[in-house]
């Protein structure tokens, strides 16, 4: 039976903005997304593959200017392999598609497939990829059900198309746009399709690389619930066995730092930590700190926070889940000149910054103030 | 803080002073007014505060006007440990050097910024507060300085007042920066400031700014799902448009069918149609015939009745001919006699006109010869003697005689009197030439206006003389006689009454010239006296004329009356006959016309008769025609041959009703018809949409979709930068101003610790002056608010000047009683106590001197004796 080698990969989101990257890093992160897919034609070419196909959400949206739309084309074109591109839920056919503008049609080079109709393309002898495109953005069924319809267990390699949630891991089950697993596992059954290529989910599925059916993730992460960097997923087809192998082509990641800090050690390690993660310049950090410090640990961790947010690509606290508490030592104001009345002030403060009132991280900041003022912090 | 040496040169008034102060005790620096006291103190101030480059208008003032020197300050002072001399030159070469003369870096010297910022330093390292709190400068008003600042009053009164002495050094200034930290973010009443404000505001504005990029792009949503919805309508209509396009193929076979049997009935009914013309005119053409004939009998009926009309009107025409010629010859015989009146009355008013002539000729005869008598009259009149005598001269002439007489009765009347009486008998006097005859009891007297002299012959000569004035009254009564008499002279009359009978005949005379001259006008009535001339001249011409113009065969009446008579009588004539022939006239034209009507009747009938002969033979003729082309008999044939090809195309056409019927031809057609709007309507439907869809494309086209969305991912970034900003300013800020709160909280309560141990000192020293009842109330911040003496408590604000200004010195000095000598600062008093009474002055002199013994006191004054008590001070003139 005939074989095929390809790569899958899917919700790339061309044009995405992530609001918390100010300044330079936003473009970077912009033009990495883009790099990202030269290098998946690095692998493809590398590893062998036929083609890639990208199961969806190729763009963020319809609204890309020209240029965003020709640099991404012009990447695509460099891959040297057919690159099929599936319509998701991000930009569906339809009207005002950016599959439909003039940019999208006139730059896109001839290895770039738009697979606009439901149903099996031939890809090579034998091969076919059935392809379930979002025809609209709100489509009322399974998105990719309709496309099994009339296939055949007839020798020829069929690898699906698709996107959208899997109603194994969708939450909201009752949703009209859920992806039903039964059709798939019946067709895999009676051999009409061989290989499911799913988008939607940006972290890859399942984790171990088994089965029939998988998300590859984006190639690059896109948020904080994406552990990791992007992945693309190589897959190989024989019509008897399915081998997919996983490769990480990201470069940029999301990492949410929860620690626990309760002293001089706890911020020395987490420095020593953030020393160690590269590039700095595309992480994107978000920390979570719990615990409690004194007036030096944390104007340590201050200064920390401050030197390493200029090298990070976006270094910021999550607020809500932050729960720092900052109090002065018994003698730590004792070492600083600060007698007198002031002294009682900071014990006043102290008190306030460990209770429990709503008051109390005002407290802590207004310490912090106060041992900056007074000189702790240089020390 | 000592100060052990002070030198300045060309400052303010100062050329050049150099003054060295004890270590301890009290200095009493004396100087007249102006010689520059208070200038030492802000000299020490400068040299402190300025650095050598500043321009500050402490130093440019300081100058000498007009002196191009430099200005310079030397101080040689202790702080702690440490003794150095600090020199700073400004304006001129500036320069700065601190000289370290003992204590740990002794031996070094400083310059320029270097000396300035490590004077700083070092002078940073005395309780400044504490050396601004405890001046007394006259200048600057009776007020109790901020001692609450001074971190050596605090340790001093933290130990007095028991409490564990903690280095606060730094927390006034502590507070101080905690205060700037808080201005960071807030007012001086701590509202949110502009900053703060600003950020807020820039907040809002950027999530103002990314709801409207997310409207914008909402907008370019709301577009894709109309034309989404657009395309599915234009699929539906497009599957509608196919199926009926489908039925209508169907339906267009059927009616293919109908219409063929239609066009053979149609082909029947234009058959049909040509029967039935052929029917229609062979009807028309009987018709015809028969019309032919009965003109025919019209027109010979016509003819007849024609011929018998003209008879009879001939007939009728011969007596009106008559009667028109009858009344044409009535008509001139009035139209003769009317001439012949009308001469006759022209003759008659020609005479009465010219009796008129003679008459009138007579009277104008008349008149011009009674005017001529006149005219005579007038002259004879005018030409009599005039006189110059009028009404005035008269008058004038009585006036001067009136007062002639006047004054010569004045004359006597004003005179004395001569009066003789002849006693018993008559007597003789003699008076000038005369003598009379006076007679018994009847006296004579004389005015004595004049040298009177009487004789009584023989016996006596009475002369009597006027009395003096008389000369006067007989002037006046001479002028006015002789102005009397040059009067008459001039008038040429003798007397008042001559002159006037001369005015009287003066006054008839022109009362006859007046009645002449009224009788010519009378004459004339209003007539030109040469008019008349020529209207007697142009009448007597008339007359004469007409006597030979007139026929002399007829009489002219007698008088003008008889010939009006005559006129009258003529006109009355005149008028009767053209009344007549005016009748005469009227008849003679309605003859006219009857006979004009009835020559024309009869002409007009004359031509009708011969029309109606031509129309009467073309009828004969055309009727012959007709015959001789189609008999009667053939008419009628082809008309009955005509209505049987008319039945049998009815039948055959009755026969495809029947077939079209069973086609259900009707329903068919109409479906056809329906399903053709449908097929249109959905075509203009799909067009319509079709057009809306390209119309929406190319809106979704023209919205620049990509700049919408990069202007929202901007504008979301903008947000989110905005809110971290707003929310570090916020954290910060509440962190500021609640560590301010709580120091100044504590602050308060600490302050109120200090309280007593101040209040004993203020107290003790203040009973060495006033005597033991004497107690102050001091509040937190370390002012007194009120001082009791003599049992009278009374606020600060309420006391005398004197008693105000012995209180704030009390303060100072027990300020310096209270702090540690090490932490101590000179007390420096300019022109102090100039309100305070000897007594007072004494005792305050001794309090002075205790604190002398613990630190520098520096007493500046221009009055020495107000401080000759201080025995044991240091003095200096200056």
């Amino acid at each position: 039976m005939t074989s095929i080698r390809f790569l899958h990969t899917s919700d790339w989101q061309l044009g995405m903005t992530r609001h918390y990257l100010e300044g330079e890093a936003q473009s970077r992160y912009t033009g990495d997304r883009v790099e990202t897919i030269r290098r998946i034609g690095e692998l493809a070419r590398a590893r062998g593959c036929a083609f890639v196909v990208v199961a969806g959400d190729v763009f963020e949206h319809a609204n890309l200017s020209r240029r965003d739309v020709g640099r991404a084309l012009d990447a695509m074109s460099a891959v040297g392999l057919p690159v099929y591109l599936l319509p998701g839920n991000h930009d569906p056919l339809g009207p005002g598609s950016i599959y439909a503008q003039d940019a999208f049609r006139h730059l896109k080079p001839d290895n770039v497939v738009l697979l606009d109709e439901v149903g099996p393309w031939p890809v090579t002898a034998g091969v076919e990829l059935v392809a379930a495109p979002w025809r609209s953005k709100r489509p009322d069924a399974d998105p990719v059900a309709p496309a099994l319809e009339g296939l055949d267990a007839d020798g020829t390699l069929r690898v699906v198309v698709g996107h959208g949630m899997l109603d194994e891991l969708d939450p909201d089950r009752a949703s009209q746009v859920t992806v039903r697993r039964a059709p798939l596992d019946e067709a895999l059954a009676r051999g009409a399709i061989h290989y499911v290529a799913l988008g939607d989910r940006h972290i890859r599925w399942p984790e171990d690389d088994r089965g029939a059916i998988h998300y590859s993730g984006t190639h690059e992460s896109t948020g904080f619930r994406e552990p990791g960097r992007g992945h693309v997923l190589e897959v190989a087809l024989d019509g008897g066995t399915v081998e997919v192998t996983s490769h990480e082509v990201g470069q940029w990641e999301h990492r949410v730092l929860e620690r626990q800090l309760d002293g001089a050690d706890d911020v020395g390690t987490l420095r020593a930590e953030l020393a160690a993660l590269t590039p700095k310049e595309r992480i994107i950090l978000k920390t979570v700190f719990t615990g409690t410090l004194n007036l030096s640990e944390s104007s340590e961790l201050d200064g920390l926070l401050e030197q390493q947010a200029e090298v990070f690509a976006s270094l910021n606290a999550w607020e809500r889940h932050t729960d720092l508490v900052v109090v002065p030592d018994e003698h730590e104001f004792e070492d600083l000149d600060v007698g007198g009345y002031a002294a009682d002030a900071v014990t006043e403060l102290r008190e306030l910054a460990g209770s429990e009132s709503e008051d109390a991280p005002a407290a802590g900041d207004a310490l912090r103030l106060l041992y900056r003022l007074v000189g702790g912090a240089t020390r | 803080m000592k100060l052990h040496r002070l030198k300045l040169e060309n400052f303010r008034g100062v050329t050049a002073r150099e003054i060295v102060f004890p270590d301890a005790g009290v200095v009493v620096l004396t100087g007249r007014n102006e010689i520059g006291k208070t200038s030492m103190i802000d000299a020490l101030d400068a040299l402190i505060e300025l650095p050598d480059n500043s321009k500050h208008k402490k130093i440019t003032a300081a100058k000498p006007a007009g002196r191009d020197v430099p200005v310079l300050v030397e101080a040689e002072f202790s702080i702690g440990t440490t003794r150095a001399i600090y020199t700073k030159q400004w304006l001129k070469r500036p320069s700065t050097t601190l000289e370290y003369i003992s204590g740990p870096r002794s031996g070094h010297k400083l310059t320029s910024r270097e000396a300035h910022d490590a004077a700083e330093q070092l002078w940073g390292g005395a309780d400044t507060a504490l050396w601004k709190a405890l001046r007394f400068m006259q200048a600057g008003g009776l007020t109790q300085n901020a001692l609450t600042d001074s971190a050596a009053l605090r340790r001093a009164l933290e130990c007095h007042a028991g409490q564990a002495q903690g280095d606060d050094r730094e927390v006034a200034s502590l507070l101080e920066r905690v205060r700037a930290e808080g201005d960071k973010y807030w007012t001086s009443t701590r509202k949110k400031n502009a900053k703060y404000l600003q950020a807020e505001t820039d907040c809002r504005a950027a999530e103002a700014a990314a709801a409207e990029a997310a409207e914008e792009l909402r907008g370019i949503a709301v577009v894709e799902e109309e034309l989404a919805e657009l395309t599915e309508e234009i699929t539906a209509t497009g599957r509608k448009l196919g199926t009926a396009r489908a039925e209508k193929t169907e339906l267009d076979r059927a009616a293919a069918e109908i219409e063929a049997v239609q066009r053979q009935r149609q082909e029947a009914q234009r058959r049909k149609d040509a029967a039935q013309g052929e029917l229609d005119r062979a009807r028309e053409r009987t018709a015809r015939r028969a019309e032919l004939v009965a003109a025919l009998t019209a027109d010979e009926e016509r003819s007849a009745a024609l011929a018998e009309e003209l008879q009879a009107c001939e007939t009728e025409l011969t007596p009106v001919r008559e009667h028109a010629a009858e009344a044409e010859e009535r008509r001139t015989a009035a139209q003769a006699a009317v001439q012949e009146a009308r001469a006759a009355h022209r003759s008659a008013r020609e005479d009465r006109r010219h009796l008129d002539d003679v008459e009138r000729h007579r009277r104008v005869l008349e008149i011009l010869d009674s005017l001529e008598a006149v005219r005579a009259q007038l002259a004879e009149l005018r030409s009599r003697p005039g006189t110059e005598v009028d009404e005035d001269v008269l008058d004038e002439l009585e006036r001067a005689e009136r007062a002639a007489e006047t004054a010569e009765a004045e004359l006597a009347a004003g005179s004395a009197r001569v009066e003789l009486t002849a006693l018993g008998r008559a007597r003789p006097i003699t008076r000038g030439d005369a003598t009379e005859e006076i007679a018994p009891d009847e006296p004579w007297s004389v005015p004595v206006t004049d040298e009177v002299e009487v004789e009584i012959p023989g016996e006596w000569r009475l002369r009597v003389f006027p009395e003096q004035g008389i000369a006067a009254r007989r002037d006046a009564a001479r002028t006015a006689r002789e102005r009397f008499t040059a009067l008459l002279a001039r008038h040429g009359v003798g007397s008042v009454a001559e002159a006037r009978a001369e005015w009287r005949a003066a006054q008839e005379l022109a009362q006859q010239v007046r009645e002449a001259v009224a009788q010519r006008d009378r004459l004339l009535d209003g007539e030109d006296e040469s008019r008349l001339r020529d209207d007697r001249d142009r009448l007597a011409a008339a007359i004469e004329q007409y006597g030979d113009r007139r026929d002399r065969d007829a009489p002219l009446p007698e008088t003008a009356a008889a010939a009006q008579e005559t006129v009258e009588a003529t006109e009355a004539a005149l008028t009767e006959t053209e009344d007549t022939a005016l009748h005469a006239e009227a008849a003679a034209q309605a003859a006219r016309s009857a006979l004009e009507s009835a020559q024309t009747t009869l002409h007009s009938l004359q031509g009708a008769a011969l029309e109606q002969e031509r129309a009467l033979t073309g009828s004969r003729t055309r009727l012959e025609d007709a015959r001789r082309e189609v008999p009667d008999q053939d008419l009628n044939r082809a008309a009955t041959a005509a209505a049987e090809a008319l039945a049998a195309v009815q039948a055959e056409i009755d026969g495809h009703e029947a077939a079209l019927a069973g086609l259900d031809a009707d329903r068919v057609l109409a479906d056809q018809q329906h399903v053709t709007d449908e097929i249109e309507g959905l075509e203009s439907l799909l067009g319509e949409r079709r057009g809306r869809h390209q119309s929406l494309a190319g809106r979704l086209e023209g919205m620049g979709r990509d700049r919408v969305q990069l202007a929202h991912d901007q504008a979301e970034t903008r947000l989110e930068a905005a809110r971290r900003h707003l929310a570090g300013i916020e954290r910060r800020a509440e962190a500021a101003l609640l560590l301010e709160r709580t120091l100044l909280e504590h602050r308060e309560r600490a302050h109120a610790q200090y309280v007593q141990p101040f209040r004993t000192e203020v107290e003790h020293l203040g009973r060495s002056v006033y005597g033991p009842d004497f107690e102050v109330q001091v509040s937190g911040s370390l002012e007194v608010e009120q001082r009791k003496l003599d049992g009278d408590w009374l606020p600060f604000a309420a006391l005398s000047t004197g008693a105000k200004e012995q209180l704030v010195i009390l303060i100072r000095l027990a300020t310096a009683l209270l702090v540690d000598p090490e932490d101590g600062v000179p007390v420096l008093l300019d022109d102090a106590l100039g309100h305070s009474d000897p007594q007072r002055l004494r005792r305050l002199a001794s309090a002075i001197t205790t604190a002398g013994e613990r630190t520098q006191v520096i007493v500046l004054t221009s009055n020495p004796e107000r401080f000759a008590n201080l025995r044991e001070a240091h003095r200096i003139e200056m």
